[in-house]
C-alpha cells in the first residue's frame, strides 16, 4: 500500500507538479486526438515544454531587475510601487503560486476554463452562450492572476498549497466568465466591424460594453474619431519594445531619481547615474520581449490543439479574438485611447502619491494602449470624438484606483510586482478578490450563477429570431 | 513553396488568428505554403525571407514594399474573404 501511495506522491510532484512538463503532455496528448503522428506530438510537446522554460527566464529577469528599484524606494519612502499591466499580473502569480509549490494548477485551470466554455456553447439552446475563447496568451494570463489572487486573499494564511477545490473554482469561473463576457459584447462588435462575424476575448469586455451603452447618452456618433489624420509619430507606439522603453523611463526613470544614486550598487566607473537608469530601464523591455517569445511557443501549441478540438465540437461558434482585431475598424481609436488614458492614469497617480496611498501605481504600456484602445473604438462608434475623449480618461482613472485598491489586498504576496490593471480587472475583478477577502470562497461560487443569469437576460431582451442566427461570417 | 508570414503588434494573439486562416485559404487554392507568425516589430527586415506578409491596415508603413514579399494590408483580420483576395492578388492568380 505504502509503496502505491508512494509511487503516486512521485508521479504528483515529480511530474503533473511540474508546469512546463503538464502543459507539454497536455500539447502531446491534444495533438494525438487531432490524429496527428507521433512525431508530431512529440514536436509540440518540446515546443511547450522549452516556450514556457522561456517564460520563467523572462518572468525570473522581470522580477530580478524591478524588485530591487521597488524595495529601494519601499526602503525610503515607506511607498509599495506596482505595475499595472499584464504581463506583471501574471509575473506576480506565476512567482506567489510557486512559492507555494501550486505553480503547475494554472494549467489545470486554463484547460477547466476552456473545457466549461465548450459545455457551455454545446448546449447553447439552454445557456444562450454562443462564444469560444480562443485567445490563449490571454487564457493563460487570467487564469494565473485569478487562481493567485482568489488564493491570497482567502486560504494564504495556511501556507498551504492550492486546494483541488480552489482550482476547479477558478477554472469554473474564469470559464465562465470567458463565456459570458465575449458573448454579451457580439452585438456592439458586429456594429463596430459592419457584422464581421466575431466578438472579444480579451480584458475588457464588460468594459467594452458598458462603455457602448454610455457612450450612446453622452456622446454623438456622427463625429466618428477616424474622419481625420492622426500625427505620424504615434506610429513608433506600434512597436511595444520602444514603447516599453519610452513608457518606464519616464516612471522608473522618476523614481530612481527620486530615491538617489546611493540606493542602487553600480560601477561608478562604467556607469553614469543615467546611463544606469536607461540600461535599468531597456532590461523591462528585454525581459518582456523573453516572456512574449516563450508565451508564444508554448501558447501557439496549446491553440492549435485546441482549435481543433473545438472545430470537430463546436461548429458555428463566434470566435472570441484578440482586442487588437477591431484597431484594424478603427485606426485612430488607439491613439485617443493611448493619450487620453495616459491623462487619467496620471492623475490618478498623481492623486495616489498626495494622499499618501501606500500602494502608488506605475503605467504599463498594454493597459494605456490596448485596453483603453480597445474602450475607445466601442465608445467612438456609439457617441463619436466627445465618448472617445471622456471614455479613456475615465478608463484611466479606474484601472489606477481599482488597482491600487485591490493590491493593497495583494501586497505582502511573494514577488509581487504588478496587477492586471486592465478594465474589468480594476473593476469587475478587484471587487471579486476584495470581496472574497472579507467573505470567503461564496463569493466566486455566487458569481459563477451570477454570471450565467447575464446571457439569459441578453436573450429575453434580444430578437430571437436571429439571435442564433445573426453572424454572417 | 510558398513563404508566408502574419504579423500583428504583440506576435501572439491577432497573427496567429491571420495564421490559422491563410493556411485555410491556401489549402483551398490547393497551393502549398510554409506560415510563420511574429510580431511586427520582429517582422521588419525579413522582407526578403518571405514571399507574402500579412497583417493589419493600421502597420501600413511599417514594412519596406520594394522588397522581395508582397506586403497584404487588412482591414478585417477575420475575414477569409478578404485574405483570399489578398492572396491571389499577391500570387498574381
Amino acid at each position: 500500500m505504502d509503496f502505491i501511495v508512494n509511487v503516486f506522491l512521485e508521479f504528483v510532484n515529480k511530474f503533473l507538479g511540474q508546469a512546463p512538463l503538464l502543459i507539454g503532455t497536455v500539447v502531446f496528448l491534444g495533438y494525438l486526438l487531432l490524429g496527428k503522428k507521433i512525431y508530431e506530438a512529440l514536436a509540440g510537446f518540446i515546443k511547450a515544454y522549452v516556450g514556457f522554460k522561456i517564460l520563467q527566464v523572462g518572468t525570473g529577469g522581470l522580477v530580478g531587475t524591478f524588485r530591487p528599484i521597488i524595495t529601494s524606494l519601499t526602503d525610503k519612502f515607506n511607498v509599495t510601487a506596482l505595475v499595472i499591466d499584464p504581463y506583471f499580473g501574471q509575473t506576480s502569480a506565476e512567482v506567489g503560486l510557486d512559492f507555494v509549490d501550486s505553480l503547475q494548477f494554472i494549467g489545470i485551470v486554463m484547460l477547466i476554463g476552456f473545457a466549461w466554455n465548450i459545455l457551455l456553447v454545446l448546449f447553447r439552446k439552454f445557456t444562450k452562450i454562443r462564444t469560444l475563447f480562443i485567445t490563449g496568451h490571454i487564457m493563460y494570463q487570467q487564469s494565473a492572476v485569478l487562481l493567485w489572487a482568489l488564493y491570497w486573499v482567502i486560504y494564504s494564511a495556511t501556507g498551504e498549497p492550492v486546494s483541488m477545490f480552489l482550482v476547479v473554482v477558478t477554472g469554473i469561473l474564469i470559464g465562465t466568465y470567458w463565456s459570458v463576457a465575449s458573448n454579451l459584447l457580439i452585438e456592439p462588435t458586429q456594429d463596430v466591424t459592419d457584422g464581421a462575424g466575431f466578438t472579444i476575448g480579451h480584458q475588457q469586455m464588460f468594459g467594452s460594453w458598458l462603455v457602448y451603452q454610455f457612450s450612446k447618452v453622452i456622446g454623438n456618433k456622427e463625429n466618428d474619431i477616424n474622419d481625420n489624420h492622426m500625427a505620424g509619430f504615434m506610429s513608433i507606439f506600434n512597436d511595444n519594445v520602444v514603447s516599453n522603453v519610452l513608457i518606464m523611463s519616464i516612471f522608473i526613470g522618476t523614481i530612481m531619481f527620486i530615491v538617489g544614486p546611493e540606493a542602487f550598487n553600480f560601477n561608478t566607473s562604467k556607469y553614469w547615474f543615467v546611463t544606469y537608469i536607461f540600461e535599468r530601464v531597456a532590461f523591462f523591455a528585454v525581459y518582456i520581449t523573453i516572456i512574449q517569445l516563450g508565451v508564444r511557443m508554448f501558447v501557439t501549441e496549446l491553440t492549435a490543439s485546441f482549435q481543433g478540438i473545438s472545430e470537430k465540437l463546436l461548429p458555428g461558434s463566434v470566435p472570441a479574438v484578440d482586442c487588437a482585431v477591431t484597431f484594424g475598424f478603427s485606426p485612430n481609436a488607439p491613439t485617443y485611447g493611448f493619450i487620453f488614458g495616459f491623462l487619467g492614469q496620471m492623475i490618478a497617480i498623481g492623486t495616489l502619491i498626495v494622499i499618501k496611498s501606500p500602494v502608488i501605481i506605475i503605467a504599463g504600456f498594454i493597459c494605456l494602449f490596448f485596453d483603453n484602445g480597445t474602450l475607445a473604438v466601442y465608445a467612438n462608434k456609439a457617441g463619436g470624438r466627445r465618448a472617445a475623449i471622456i471614455v479613456p480618461f475615465l478608463s484611466g482613472l479606474i484601472q489606477v484606483f481599482g488597482s491600487a485598491l485591490v493590491l493593497s489586498f495583494l501586497v505582502d504576496s511573494e514577488g509581487i510586482i504588478g496587477w492586471m490593471g486592465m478594465f474589468d480587472w480594476a473593476t469587475l475583478w478587484a471587487g471579486t478578490v476584495i470581496l472574497s477577502n472579507y467573505i470567503g470562497i461564496a463569493v466566486p461560487i455566487l458569481l459563477i450563477a451570477g454570471l450565467l443569469i447575464v446571457p439569459q437576460i441578453q436573450y429575453s431582451k434580444s430578437n430571437k429570431e436571429n439571435y442564433f442566427t445573426n453572424m454572417k461570417y | 513553396m510558398i513563404k508566408v508570414l502574419a504579423a500583428c503588434g504583440n506576435g501572439m494573439g491577432s497573427s496567429m488568428i491571420i495564421k490559422m486562416k491563410i493556411k485555410q485559404v491556401f489549402q483551398e487554392l490547393e497551393i502549398p505554403c510554409q506560415i510563420d507568425h511574429s510580431s511586427v516589430g520582429q517582422a521588419r527586415g525579413s522582407e526578403n525571407n518571405y514571399d507574402i506578409i500579412f497583417c493589419a491596415l493600421n502597420f501600413k508603413g511599417q514594412f519596406v514594399d520594394d522588397k522581395k514579399a508582397k506586403i497584404v494590408y487588412l482591414q478585417n483580420l477575420m475575414s477569409d474573404a478578404e485574405i483570399r483576395e489578398g492572396a491571389k492578388k499577391a500570387l498574381d492568380l
